[in-house]
């Protein structure tokens, strides 16, 4: 296969690789946003992260908040005030389906939902019990967490990791997103991954991990012969016109692009491909799980993995749906109705992958200098809406971190008695992302980027690092 | 370094205590520092640097003896040496690691100067002591910040400069000259023709040049000018001023219906060349303009359909917060129509005073009272039809004669009508047999059926005289009367039929078909009296829910027509947000709880299918409602009683309260049909009658079929040729005018703690006259934008238009010319050419004339010597700035070159990136962008975009090498040259292929090597997987997309 051993040498050859490189800092001009070379604020704790985003809200109540008050009050109509739901179906105090026990050295309780999660990863998590959200809706909710505001526009919280550390290697974008089987973007779409008024480049690259093109337009159309021939053509077309126009550096960079994105269409299957896993590798993940949807999460897990290894800044990873109680492909955890299979379905979906990531990453040590977050856009409310689901609940939720520095086996913060609002040591979505700053080195308040008048922050005007979950 | 600096003042300076210094200040020294120093310390460093505040770093900035003594990294000034004095250094951006004012923007070089100064004299400084909250209150009033932060150059009234000497005839160039000749820079000479071509085709229509341009640079220039594509192109970049989407966003990311009709709007705006002082005021407020611009041929109201970027906002799936809603969307319509006219970050100042621009939180909850004070709606644009009025009298007149021969015809099944009843035959049995409930007019004879007592039949409808009465004397806590002039005149109105209460007994007509009457109805508002095609929208004033309600109301309707509570004008509906589609709905009563909406402010909508907000997109033709009572009722208490009008005179007509039988029964029946027939001939129906004609029309006691009133069909010709010639409404996203609100200032910008309410108002800066009611005053706003002492309209304007012909405006920060803005690189040239521009009349088209027909437009892009070194980003424009074509001017040239764009389909609903059309047309649908544009920096529609970025990323290549979308254009171009026989010889085709994708003819050593390309390498090997192109023709084709000089402009 010459053609094959072609791409492979030119890959060698070439020192950059694919990804949106840093070929627009040479086109950084005028007075736009500040310029500043990307490097960490002070000694970071963590250098990626790995966004296990739960996409339509998990039960906060069913898996990580035990609350045996709700199965004394089954039935009842609620104690407290009910704030606005969404859907305004407000049943009575629905006790959580699923059994509580604790785990690993550190007692950490985790439900029946999660028992992979459980066996082998209780004392690498730190649980935030006292998370909060604004919104009550998931697209705004999506925005809000990915970006501190409810809207479109501005960027991904990996965009502003991206451009506050830049990329760790050439060959690769800084931030990711994976997708598999039937994922898609949450509601919001994949605005929730764009760089807002950042440059470009810091934008997510969405990698398709188990399609045949797994980004859009990778796949070569032609031979490499051919492409190739053509290519020199455009080339030597290129160095005429830069001639003429005195070697704009516009055009220099334009011109590299094309070798980038050349050597782009050959290192992206390689990537994908997981070539070099070994079998027990992808059974420990579950790739070879008989359930579609597991198999497919396992794969973005393993290739998490695999890009956090190349060090890849920011993975998020994309839940799919198991088509239970409104749950569909952009919010597969909106169990308004049968919660209890849709959650298992779903958990049963995310458990052994997400163990088998946080072991595999830190059987290779990884997981040290790796930062997992799991979370949803809210959690769900202690009453139910109609029979047997639950409604939305911004107000107390639970998400976890694992690795990059935090305080493993440990539990912050709590909810009320009901599991409904914050009881101690709330936690604002600022705050989080402020924390998950201050791990990867930056100071939250001196990462900024003008634009539209003003310098803009991840943590808008908000936000304190949690210094009690940091290990 | 900063331990010196640390320990070297304190030793000098100590000494001089700070006490007896005050009484050795000179009075001009104090003077100096109470005019130039302290305003700045304390506005622009106490936040941060103050005894008892942040104290930053230790440094407090509010007395001397602080200064002296400094902070964390040592003193903050050294008296007399301005070089060597923190302060100094940090404000002037010199110091490696304090770069001061904080996320603010660098101070005036004046005030540094004077601050350098100020150090030089030794630092005079009177404060001895820590200043006081009231000192620093009084220090940093908004008024003396105000004061202070007008003096910025952007408020400053536009001067009238005279270009200045030179050797130049243009008078731009003059301006342009004299800055490069200081600098001793030469200019680049003219570019060759070829060049120049190509530069105008795309800077004016966004299209490569038609091939073998001959004609004058001039002549090119008013042949492209009066190019309908003209329009095409620089509506695009109005779409990006006013972040342009044809849908809402979030989750189901709903259209915005007809979004694209603002898009023609401004295409033919812009070919029309409309003033642009027009524009803005029709951008504002359009709908309301006494003179409204007309387009006959079109039949539309043009001005009124410049509103419809207000509706481009983002709007969430049910929130639960509907106030925050309201609040976050209009500060987008804020947002974007201060930073698109007047080059202002207004709405930074929606949770305190801005910043750093002389916009108080005051100024924008002024601005958010008069957005807030109109509602999202669709509106009619149709322009007036003078023959309308006529038509409809016309139509009214058959409807008339309709009547009276109707009433004839009716009298006489009136006569019939006892025997019937007596003597039902089976259709009438079936109807008999079906009106089980009481609410229908037969319902005596179905009880009379199962046993024969009269009174008994009757008793059900007894209780209702009573009934009514009791409930016409109940009090409401919100009662709306729409059978009442009163009480509909404080209700928005939209729509021929919903202007005025109707009369009881007015009816409608079926349009078509063998039926004739639709329905006669009751008192109240019906859409529909003349049409079902006409509008109707009815917007009840807004209620502050202070407690639980049920919302009650009489309603009837058809065609899916709505009727909806709405909360905080949120315009989608779902969950908490319910519609009442009416489909065949009769007269009655409906509830709707609105408990959850307990503490929100709430109005309720009527509308016509097709003018729902949101969902009118998909809204029928025809369709219609009527209304005659809305109540608030407190939840848990009694609804309104449910009356049967028609049981009035029915009961009237048998006078024996106790009938002998149903024939008696009967009689009473004809005798009040009779009645109620005369009466409704004359004019005088009750509601009871009216209701009643209906029921028994319903129930087929009345003649209504054309084949059975044959007298009857030359006058429902006559309606029916009226009704098909009314026109349908041309409807398109706007806003209506609500009821005037002043909005409270918001404390800290949270919707929860609403203060006092503000005055809608211009910016104080300029004027802070209050505006009077009524309406929200857009119209006063849209003149404030462009009267002639506002200093920013007018050179926000020129500079937009200069930054697309020249790539970077004289401020480089388009939409911003606050203080975080960037400078002008020429000021007095931009005052020349606003000036111009008012001057000429506000002609976009004049003012491109003007700039392209600059010697400067037409330079040469290679640099000439020492200007690369000397200027490297060009300000000094000595020569054109090599560009990238946008988004839509790369797809619209792939296109265009090989052969394949559909320059004819024009204006009306978007297409996707499939399409063949100018990318113009291309639907913008926030959630699912189109990633061919997107991939070249067309921008995400949140948000004002004056200067698209340019990105260079791989992307970008990926898609011009693999997307199907360029590879089957390139295949297109080629089959198309392969056959024009003209083209058959290799090299005239080649030479073909150049001139269209470069606007030029290829050099000899190109010819070579395209020759050698197409040569070689004839097809893809045996056993390849990916095909490849099918010729070597289209392979070439493809290499010429991708080459640099086709992407860029020079």
């Amino acid at each position: 296969m010459p053609t094959a051993l072609n791409r492979r040498e030119m890959l060698r050859r070439c020192s950059t690789g694919f990804g949106y490189l840093a070929l627009a800092g040479l086109l950084t001009s005028e007075n736009r946003g500040a310029v500043r070379a990307p490097a960490p604020h002070f000694k970071p704790r963590a250098k990626n992260v790995i966004f296990l985003y739960m996409s339509g809200g998990v039960s906060h109540l069913d898996s990580f908040d035990p609350k045996p008050l709700l199965a004394k009050l089954a039935g009842q109509p609620m104690p407290t005030k009910v704030e606005r739901t969404q859907f305004n179906k407000n049943g009575a105090v629905f006790p959580s389906p699923f059994e509580f026990q604790r785990h690993g050295a550190s007692g950490l309780e985790i439900s029946s939902m999660f028992p992979q999660i459980a066996k082998s990863c209780a004392d690498d998590l730190c649980v935030i019990r006292s998370m909060t959200s604004k919104v009550s809706e998931h697209a705004q909710g999506n925005y809000f967490f990915h970006t501190g505001f409810p809207t479109m526009g501005f960027p991904s919280a990996g965009a502003w990791i991206n451009y506050g550390l830049g990329s760790a290697n050439q060959d690769l974008p800084g931030f990711v997103v994976l997708q598999s089987g039937g994922a898609t973007a949450p509601h919001g779409g994949v605005g929730l991954y764009g760089n807002g008024f950042l440059p470009a480049q810091h934008q997510a690259s969405i990698i398709s991990a188990d399609a045949r093109e797994a980004v859009r337009n990778i796949t070569p159309r032609e031979a490499d012969h051919l492409q190739r021939a053509q290519l020199d053509f455009i080339r030597a077309a290129d160095t005429d016109f830069a001639t003429r126009a005195a070697h704009d550096p516009q055009i220099e960079a334009a011109v590299k692009n094309y070798e980038t994105a050349y050597r782009m269409q050959s290192a992206v299957p390689e990537l994908t491909g997981l070539a070099g896993e070994t079998e027990a590798t992808k059974k420990l993940y579950g790739l070879d799980d008989s359930h579609p949807q597991k198999a497919a999460y396992a794969r973005q897990c393993l290739l998490a993995r695999r890009l956090v290894e190349r060090g890849v800044r920011f993975v998020e990873l994309s839940c799919l749906t198991e088509r239970i109680g409104a749950g569909n492909a952009p919010n597969p955890w909106d169990q308004h109705g049968d919660l209890e299979r849709g959650h298992r379905a779903m958990a049963h979906q995310v458990d052994q992958p997400i163990a088998a990531l946080l072991t595999d990453l830190k059987q290779r040590g990884l997981l040290d200098e790796t930062l997992v977050i799991w979370a949803g856009e809210f959690g769900r409310t202690p009453f139910s809406q109609g029979a047997n689901g639950r409604d939305h609940n911004p107000h107390g939720f639970s998400i976890w971190l694992a690795g990059g520095g935090v305080k493993a086996g440990s539990v912050y913060g709590a909810t009320d008695d009901l599991g409904y609002h914050v009881a101690d040591k709330p936690v604002s979505v600022y705050d989080l992302w402020a924390t998950v700053l201050h791990l990867l080195g930056l100071n939250h308040t001196d990462l900024t980027y003008l634009s539209g008048g003003r310098n803009h922050r991840l943590t808008d005007v908000h936000g304190t690092v949690i210094r009690d979950v940091i290990g | 370094m900063r331990a010196t600096f640390a320990l070297l003042p304190v030793l000098a300076v100590i000494p001089l205590t700070p006490a007896p210094l005050r009484a050795a200040l000179a009075p001009a020294d104090i003077e100096f520092f109470e005019s130039r120093i302290r305003p700045v310390l304390a506005q622009d460093c106490y936040e941060c640097h103050r005894t008892g505040g942040k104290m930053k770093a230790g440094l407090a900035l509010d007395h001397r003896a602080a200064l002296l003594k400094g902070g964390e990294t040592g003193p903050a000034i050294i008296p007399g040496d301005p070089k060597k004095s923190l302060l100094l250094q940090a404000i002037r951006h010199e110091h490696e690691d304090l770069v001061m004012p904080k996320a603010g923007a660098k101070l005036d070089p004046a005030v540094i100067a004077d601050f350098e100064t100020w150090v030089a004299r030794g630092a005079p400084d009177p404060r001895d002591k820590p200043s006081t909250e009231a000192q620093v209150a009084a220090d940093t009033d908004w008024s003396a910040v105000m004061q202070r932060r007008k003096t910025w150059w952007s408020f400053q009234p536009i001067q009238k400069p005279t270009p200045p000497r030179g050797r130049a005839a243009h008078p731009v160039d003059r301006f342009l000259d004299t800055r490069r000749a200081a600098a001793g820079l030469a200019a680049a000479p003219r570019a060759d023709p070829a060049t120049l071509a190509r530069r105008l085709s795309f800077a004016l229509t966004g299209l490569p040049p038609a091939v073998a341009q001959r004609a004058t640079f001039s002549d090119q220039v008013e042949t492209l000018l009066a190019s309908p594509r003209f329009g095409e192109r620089w509506a695009r970049h109005w779409m990006d001023w006013v972040r342009y989407a044809d849908s809402h966003g979030s989750e189901g990311d709903p259209m915005i219906p007809n979004a694209w009709r603002y898009r023609d709007y401004l295409i033919r705006a812009l070919n029309a060349d409309v003033p642009y002082d027009q524009l803005v005021l029709e951008h504002v407020a359009g709908d309301l303009l006494p003179e409204p611009r007309l387009n006959p041929a079109l039949r539309l109201n043009e001005s009124a359909l410049g509103i419809g970027h207000l509706r481009m906002v983002q709007h969430g799936f049910a929130p639960t917060d509907a106030l925050e809603e309201l609040v976050r969307f209009t500060d987008d319509q804020i947002d974007v129509v201060s930073k698109t006219f007047l080059g202002l970050t207004v709405s930074c100042a929606r949770c305190h005073d801005h910043k750093f621009d002389p916009i108080s939180q005051r100024d924008y909850t002024g601005w958010h009272g008069i957005f807030s004070s109109t509602a999202p709606a669709l509106l009619a644009v149709d322009a007036p039809d003078p023959s309308e009025p006529a038509r409809r009298a016309a139509l009214r007149e058959s409807k008339s004669r309709l009547r009276a021969a109707l009433a004839e015809a009716w009298l006489a099944d009136a006569d019939a009508l006892a025997v019937r009843l007596a003597r039902p035959d089976a259709d009438l049995q079936k109807a008999i047999a079906a009106a089980k409930s009481p609410q229908s007019a037969l319902h005596p004879f179905f009880l009379l059926a199962k046993k024969p007592d009269a009174a008994a039949a009757l008793e059900p409808w007894r209780n209702q005289l009573d009934g009514i009465a009791r409930h016409r004397d109940r009090s409401f806590p919100q009662r709306w009367d729409l059978t009442r002039r009163e009480d509909i005149a404080a209700w928005l109105r939209q729509g021929p039929g919903v202007q005025e209460v109707s009369t009881p007994g007015d009816f409608s007509i079926a349009p078509e078909g063998d039926k004739i009457v639709s329905g006669i109805h009751a008192g109240g508002v019906y859409s529909h009296l003349d049409s079902t095609k006409d509008r109707g929208l009815l917007l009840s004033p807004r209620v502050p829910l202070d407690q639980k309600y049920d919302l009650w109301i009489r309603l009837s309707g058809e065609g899916g027509a709505f009727a909806r509570y709405v909360v905080q004008h949120y315009p989608r509906d779902g969950t908490v947000y319910p519609v009442q589609k009416l489909v065949g709905t009769a007269p009655r009563w409906l509830k709707i709880p609105l408990d959850y909406w307990e503490g929100d402010l709430v109005h309720i909508e009527f509308a016509t299918a097709a003018d729902h907000p949101v969902l009118g997109a998909a809204g029928a033709a025809r369709s219609w409602f009527g209304v005659s009572e809305v109540l608030l009722v407190r939840s848990g208490e009694v609804g309104p009683f449910e009356a049967w009008p028609f049981a009035a005179p029915l009961l009237a007509a048998i006078s024996d309260p106790n009938p002998a039988g149903a024939d008696e029964v009967a009689r009473g029946f004809a005798h009040a049909l009779r009645a109620s027939v005369a009466a409704w001939r004359d004019g005088r129906a009750t509601d009871g009658d009216a209701e009643l004609l209906d029921q028994f029309l319903r129930a087929g006691l009345l003649r209504n079929q054309v084949a059975l009133l044959p007298a009857i069909e030359p006058h429902l010709a006559t309606y029916r040729e009226h009704e098909a010639a009314l026109p349908t409404p041309t409807r398109a996203p706007g806003v209506v005018e609500t009821a005037p609100r002043e909005a409270p200032l918001f404390a800290r910008g949270n919707h929860k703690q609403p203060g006092a309410p503000v005055p809608r108002h211009f910016l104080e800066d300029i004027d802070a006259t209050p505006y009077p009611g009524p309406g929200s005053a857009r119209l006063a706003l849209a003149r404030d934008l462009v009267r002639a002492d506002n200093p920013l309209t007018a050179r926000v304007t020129v500079n937009r238009v200069w930054h697309h012909l020249f790539g970077t405006g004289l401020v480089a920060t388009p939409d911003n010319f606050g203080r975080m803005g960037a400078t002008p690189s020429h000021p007095e040239l931009l005052d020349y050419l606003a000036t111009w521009f008012i001057e000429h009349r506000q002609s976009i088209k004049a003012l491109v004339r003007f700039l392209v027909t600059s010697d400067a437009w037409q330079r040469a892009s290679d640099p000439p010597a020492g200007a690369v070194e000397k200027d490297p980003d060009n300000r000094l424009l000595t020569r054109f700035p090599l560009r990238r074509l946008e988004a839509e001017a790369i797809r619209d040239a792939l296109l265009a070159v090989a052969g394949e764009l559909k320059t004819e389909e024009i204006f009306g609903a978007p297409g996707t990136g499939a399409a063949p059309r100018r990318s113009v047309y291309l639907r913008v649908k926030r959630n699912d962008l189109d990633p061919f544009l997107g991939a070249f920096d067309a921008p995400v529609p949140s948000a004002t975009v004056g200067r698209r970025d340019v990105t260079n990323v791989p992307g970008q290549s990926l898609t011009l090498l693999n997307a199907p979308f360029v590879r089957n254009l390139a295949e297109a171009w080629a089959r198309r040259l392969a056959a024009d026989p003209a083209l058959a010889a290799p090299e005239t085709r080649i030479r073909a292929m150049y001139a269209a994708a470069f606007a030029r003819s290829p050099t000899a050593v190109e010819i070579g090597r395209a020759t050698a390309f197409l040569r070689a390498g004839v097809s893809a090997a045996a056993g390849e997987a990916a095909p490849g192109f099918s010729s070597r023709w289209a392979e070439f084709a493809h290499a010429l997309f991708n080459t640099k000089e086709f992407l860029y402009i020079r």
